[in-house]
């Protein structure tokens, strides 16, 4: 056909519904990550406590290859304390890959100024933010409490005797423990990328804020020596309601220094600390520049 | 003639002059970006938190329930625990990184290198400046602490401090602050040359800086913390896990302590201004 008779012919594929377009926001932020061989190799290795865990249930079951490994002495007693600490690994873990990488979702949108082109397409602020939250909550997902789920299956399987259902409750915990860690880290992570245009700035400000809180906190302590100091401290607070969801005996949670404020008060700080990030996110993301 | 005298010869013979004006030029100019610039606002935050909060104290013990002596444990704790381990290592990270990523960002690096500005010139310039803003940063703030927690004391405090060993405990903050001030700085300016994101590096230096105490003395000497313990006035013990592994290493002399720091930043300064030499500017890769 020739060129002059080319006309403008609309897309007549098939059309992403209305309710799912802001997916390819999510899309492309996988891209963006994995575009970096250093995090894909970094982001592998973050499955290694997830490995180490699997190796430790499996020996803790299997008296023969721990007779075959001379491994004397008694077997690991896969319990909610082994939970508790996979989970507190595999968080820290995800957490540095995120703080690493989690800056440049909307960092460039906005020192690029495209901005405004995403939210010129039909795709909300909320969608716009719902999109980008959907990368980090999914890779933060397969590091956290997927593989918890999966371990909490082997053990369950391994175990048998009605394990699972006497202990049904360690799987809410891992999940709404790693639920409750991937929104303030999301969230978090969004807003420093939000706010500090310069990616190595925002991935500064959260180890700020995660090294920061608690020194201020501490100071808060001791200088008007109180408890309360702790509610600058999402980390504790956040420590404070997973050893409370994971059941930790109350003398345990007194040696790990655990009950400094009540478990009501850290729910708070977790969800103050949550509601200023969508202040910051909803006063950074806006659909017009000015330019000056 | 001799090395010696050749090295001599080639030294005075180096335009000092002119390089004091350029390092004084570029120092006016740090300094009124990084003291007047409302970017700098988290720094003066960070630096005066705890000040405010020992104001709060002041104001709720008026009835005097604490010594004297309690208080100046408390100050200790906070400038060991929060100034020296976290305040002034964040507040470093943040100016100097900056010195020389920030003008990437900006795209103004260009301008001082066609400038007819040796390049270690610029970066002596440089970190001069930085090091001016974190010291009077953190040494105000941490003479506004000590006047604040001394102050509501009355009569006791003010004898404390001028016929009393507190002067002698502020000058020695003072001065722990500002050779934490060079070390850490020295070492974050040549992170942000080395590398595009110097981030990891300075977590890895951090996890350094807190873990040596459980390290062998040896490994404990390369570290900027361990030196500066040494010349801290009160002395805190550590609490926690870490105070049960922690190696108790033997003491460095005064005159050690302050040199090893400086000693430091000298050396990683002489490794930064080989680095700057190499740096190429890329903006569109920031």
């Amino acid at each position: 056909m020739a060129v002059y008779k080319r006309s403008y012919k609309p897309y007549e594929g098939a059309v992403t519904p209305d309710r799912w377009r802001f997916l390819v926001l999510t899309r492309y932020g996988f891209y963006g990550f994995f575009d970096s061989r250093l995090f894909t190799s970094a982001f592998v290795l973050s499955f290694i406590p997830f490995l180490v865990s699997f190796a430790i249930i499996y020996l803790a079951h299997n008296a023969t290859i721990r007779a075959m490994l001379q491994m004397r002495g008694p077997s690991i007693d896969i319990n909610n304390y082994f939970f508790l600490a996979f989970l507190g690994t595999a968080s820290w873990v995800s957490f540095l890959l995120i703080a690493w990488q989690g800056p440049l979702l909307i960092s460039g949108d906005l020192a690029n100024n495209a901005l405004p082109l995403v939210l010129g397409r039909p795709i909300s602020r909320t969608e716009y933010v719902l999109g980008k939250f959907l990368v980090i909550f999914s890779l933060l997902s397969v590091a956290t409490w997927i593989p918890g789920l999966v371990l909490f299956s082997l053990q369950a399987g391994l175990e048998g005797h009605g394990w699972i259902w006497s202990h049904l409750w360690l799987a809410g915990a891992i999940v709404i423990a790693a639920w409750m860690w991937i929104v303030i880290a999301a969230l978090l992570t969004l807003a420093a990328s939000a706010w500090l245009k310069w990616r190595i700035a925002a991935s500064a400000s959260m180890f700020a804020f995660f090294f920061i809180g608690p020194a201020f906190g501490a100071a808060v302590n001791t200088i008007l020596g109180t408890n309360w100091g702790h509610l600058f401290d999402v980390l504790y607070s956040v420590k404070l309601i997973w050893v409370s969801l994971f059941r930790v005996p109350l003398p345990d949670a007194m040696a790990m220094q655990m009950l400094g404020i009540p478990t009501s008060a850290a729910w708070t700080a977790v969800l103050v600390t949550c509601g200023i990030a969508i202040l910051l996110l909803n006063r950074r993301l806006k659909a017009r520049e000015v330019v000056r | 003639m001799t090395s010696f005298a050749q090295f001599r010869k080639n030294v005075s013979e180096q335009p000092w002059e002119l390089w004091a004006r350029q390092i004084a030029a570029i120092l006016r100019m740090d300094l009124r970006k990084n003291f007047l610039s409302s970017r700098g606002i988290w720094v003066y935050l960070l630096a005066f938190a705890p000040a405010s909060l020992i104001f709060l104290h002041a104001i709720l013990d008026r009835a005097g329930s604490t010594s004297i002596r309690t208080d100046t444990e408390v100050l200790a704790g906070i400038f060991q625990f929060f100034y020296l381990r976290f305040g002034i290592f964040f507040g470093c990270m943040g100016i100097f990184t900056w010195l020389f990523r920030g003008e990437i960002i900006e795209k103004s690096l260009h301008y001082y290198f066609l400038a007819p500005v040796k390049r270690e010139v610029l970066l002596l310039g440089k970190f001069a400046g930085g090091v001016i803003t974190a010291t009077v940063t953190f040494c105000m703030a941490i003479t506004s602490c000590f006047a604040i927690m001394y102050a509501h004391f009355g009569q006791a405090g003010q004898y404390y401090v001028f016929d009393g060993p507190g002067m002698g405990q502020l000058l020695a903050y003072l001065g722990i602050t500002a050779l934490a001030c060079i070390g850490y700085g020295a070492v974050f300016l040549a992170f942000s040359l080395l590398m595009k994101n110097p981030i990891v590096p300075a977590l890895l230096v951090l996890a350094w800086e807190t873990f040596t105490p459980v390290l062998p003395t040896l490994a404990q000497r390369f570290s900027i913390a361990y030196y500066l313990k040494q010349l801290c006035p009160v002395s805190v013990p550590a609490e926690g896990l870490l105070a049960l592994f922690t190696v108790v290493s033997e003491p460095v002399s005064t005159f050690a302590a302050v040199i090893g720091p400086l000693v430091l930043a000298a050396a990683v300064l002489v490794l930064a201004c080989k680095l700057v030499h190499r740096l190429e500017i890329s903006y569109v890769a920031e």
